[in-house]
């Protein structure tokens, strides 16, 4: 665990994220950087055309695109990871031409030095080159008054007034911003349920109950911090950019992927690795197992690990018959179930194209109901988790 | 007549009027789910009149007690009032 999280960051890097590369690596960070601005010019010629100059400027310095490569498969594995996500962004932008238009669909790739590299890059860290949690909200954030590479606390990670893209889509927005904050939120809030998680196996291996309801009266107090953050900014999603980073995206090749999901999410993969959720409906199912596709092979290790273990807790929990222990529990999955709940009609509501605050944008009324179906499943199958009904303390 | 306040907003509807009723009709700002108080999108704070809203059901009132929601919190969506009362959007 140690390896792969810390008390202070969780599953995001413990320094703030340092995009300075070696080099001539360096440059594809301020393509990327400038590319935002052009991009934000709203002219997909003058953007295609100013990118494929600087890529094949790039490239002429640099050699020829294989010395490119050879310098990224150079730089260590994390190190690689950080690379892709300015080039992910750079193939976003490329794919769509332009924020003002409709979001792009259909296979497309960026011009040959740069769509190898980012092909090679993906290869060799296991990451899908497209948008997901991982690069837009694990790795590509910086907070005010935190230079690159320094330590980061939980302190500042759920700053959020602090936090910010490290790159944009489309120059600087507020609804980008909000967007990205969204996201982020969960994982930063999030934080506490990996080291509190994993203390409440211990203890259900050691039966130790008193700590047990203490570690399950924590993740519940780090899930009702996340529920709040989501509550209150989600309203706040565009639904126009929601829908370009979905749909532009989510194509890899000629297949078309969701892009950037919940089930990408460290946190939500713990609390459903911890507590067990079934995930009865075929389409959750399919949809959680095609989001761990792009999160690192080290990672999905650690869930499936904890998935192998968290059998135990249900049922220690419930034989114990403790009842500080099988209270802190239900209130955990009660929780889990109406936070599920609120995500379900509040994202809902994005997808379908009207948010909250009454923007609006060409329905798609089926991605409606296939989330709203799905998601509905998911929550009766995290409530069906249970042990029993609690008595009610309020008056 | 019964004055309904969110925020600055004021609005003057029939005693008996379900809050979520009161919203649709008039553009007040609490964001609605659910609608069955099992969400808790339109977590409100009661900031007056508490009485003059019906009591919690076990649905709403179990929602709350799993959020530890503070005394004077309620969920829109399932409120009625017969008085008038003064909220604020959690």
């Amino acid at each position: 665990m140690g390896l792969l999280a810390s008390t202070q960051t969780g599953f995001m890097p413990s320094r703030s994220p340092d995009y300075r590369f070696p080099g001539l690596l360096g440059e594809v960070v301020t393509l990327c950087k400038v590319g935002s601005t052009v991009y934000s010019r709203e002219d997909e010629h003058e953007f295609r055309s100013w990118l494929g100059a600087e890529i094949d400027a790039l490239t002429a310095r640099t050699g020829t695109p294989a010395d490119l490569i050879q310098q990224a498969i150079s730089l260590p594995l994390p190190e690689q990871e950080m690379l892709m996500v300015p080039l992910i962004y750079l193939n976003h932008m490329w794919r769509q031409g332009s924020p003002a238009l409709t979001a792009a669909s259909g296979p497309s790739a960026m011009p040959a030095a740069f769509d190898a590299l980012v092909t090679t890059l993906a290869e060799s860290t296991g990451i899908l080159p497209r948008f997901n949690q991982l690069i837009m909200t694990m790795r590509a954030w910086c907070i005010d008054g935190l230079p690159c590479g320094e330590h980061v606390s939980y302190r500042d990670l759920t700053d959020l007034n602090r936090v910010w893209p490290y790159f944009w889509l489309n120059g600087v927005s507020q609804s980008e911003l909000d967007f990205y904050r969204a996201f982020f939120a969960v994982e930063s809030w999030g934080v506490p349920v990996y080291g509190w998680g994993c203390l409440a196996l211990e203890c259900a291996a050691a039966d130790d109950a008193d700590l047990g309801a203490l570690a399950m009266r924590c993740i519940h107090a780090a899930l009702r911090n996340v529920y709040f953050c989501v509550r209150h900014l989600i309203p706040y999603v565009n639904p126009v950019e929601f829908r370009k980073i979905q749909l532009t995206g989510g194509w890899i090749n000629d297949e078309l992927n969701g892009a950037a999901s919940g089930y990408q999410l460290p946190f939500m993969l713990m609390l459903d690795a911890l507590f067990q959720v079934e995930f009865s409906h075929p389409g959750a199912y399919e949809a959680r197992e095609h989001g761990l596709r792009f999160v690192p092979k080290r990672w999905q290790e650690f869930f499936r690990t904890i998935r192998e273990l968290s059998p135990a807790l249900r049922p220690w929990v419930r034989e114990r018959q403790c009842p500080e222990l099988t209270d802190a529990y239900q209130r955990c999955i009660e929780l889990l179930t109406v936070y599920r709940t609120l995500h379900r009609y509040l994202a809902g509501q994005v997808l379908r194209g009207a948010t909250t605050t009454g923007r609006a944008f060409t329905s798609s009324e089926s991605n409606y109901r296939t989330f709203m179906n799905e998601i509905g499943a998911l929550v009766k199958d995290t409530a069906a988790l249970g042990i029993q009904d609690r008595i009610e303390r309020r008056p | 007549m019964v004055l309904i306040q969110v925020g600055t907003k004021v609005v003057d509807v029939p005693p008996g009027s379900s809050l979520p009723q009161v919203c649709t009709e008039h553009p007040l700002p609490i964001v609605f789910g659910c609608r069955a108080g099992r969400c808790g999108s339109c977590l409100v704070q009661v900031l007056s009149g508490a009485t003059n809203l019906c009591t919690p059901n076990l649905r709403e009132a179990r929602t709350l007690d799993v959020l530890d929601a503070e005394p004077d919190w309620r969920l829109a969506c399932q409120c009625i009032a017969f008085g008038d009362v003064r909220l604020r959007y959690v």
